[in-house]
């Protein structure tokens, strides 16, 4: 087995563990109970994606596949930032309609 | 030499990825669950981001893969604070209430979100000392 051979054969397969994660993350982001769930798995599928990228940079031998990794990177973190903040926004809101009578105006 | 290196890091991220996804697939509740998750944003990514630098062994690719590895390490523990904050308030500690029966809890308080910068009012007026 050549090296060539041997990377690519560890490509394949490292691709296929990382869309066997992907698969799982989207079940608990489908199944999720809570909404935490859901953007925790959302997390986790967009560094997965970012995984994915590399290796397939390493199965093509194109390098512009890095850059895709270091954009979806910045893009997966500012929408995790995005809906945490909007996860806690709501959770103020429905706990100040729940008990009006707290709120100072 | 550097290709069967490059392949056995793709194996071991593929590994940390699989684990990562049964943990967060199998694990009781959503802070259990950020702690399998954070385990494909750093060793997964990185184990596949330094294959990538072994597998091309270029000084251009290199200098990209150290600024992707460099990006995911300072980004995942702000995105997991925040993550973890906003779990705890949509949980509200209600699991640790109900496994250890903290004695001032009581089962029909409703969960209360966590004091920030940005809402003055979840803070209590009387905890600031009089000046003077």
């Amino acid at each position: 087995m050549t090296p060539e051979v041997f990377l690519f054969e560890c490509a394949v397969a490292g691709i296929g563990m990382i869309t066997l994660a992907v698969a799982i993350a989207f079940f608990r982001l489908a199944k999720g109970p809570s909404f935490a769930d859901r953007v925790i798995a959302l997390d986790m599928m967009t560094v997965a994606i970012v995984a994915f990228a590399a290796v397939y940079a390493v199965l093509t031998g194109d390098s512009a596949f890095i850059d895709v990794v270091i954009v979806l990177a910045l893009v997966g973190f500012l929408s995790v930032v995005a809906l945490a903040r909007f996860a806690e926004r709501r959770q103020i809101q429905i706990s100040q309609d729940a008990n009006p009578q707290e709120e100072h105006s | 030499m550097s290709q069967y290196i490059a392949g056995c890091l793709i194996l071991l991220g593929g590994f940390f990825s699989v684990s990562a996804a049964i943990g967060l697939l199998r694990l009781p509740d959503a802070l259990t669950r950020m702690h399998a998750s954070t385990k494909v944003g750093t060793l997964a990514s990185l184990c596949m981001l330094l294959a990538c630098a072994f597998a091309f062994g270029d000084l251009d690719v290199f200098a990209r893969c150290v600024i992707a590895v460099f990006f995911l390490l300072v980004t995942a523990p702000v995105a997991a604070h925040m993550i973890g904050r906003a779990a705890l308030g949509i949980d509200g500690l209600a699991h640790l209430e109900k496994d250890h029966q903290l004695p001032q809890a009581s089962a029909t308080d409703t969960p209360q979100p966590l004091p920030h910068e940005g809402d003055a009012r979840a803070l209590p007026k009387e905890a600031t000392p009089p000046r003077g």
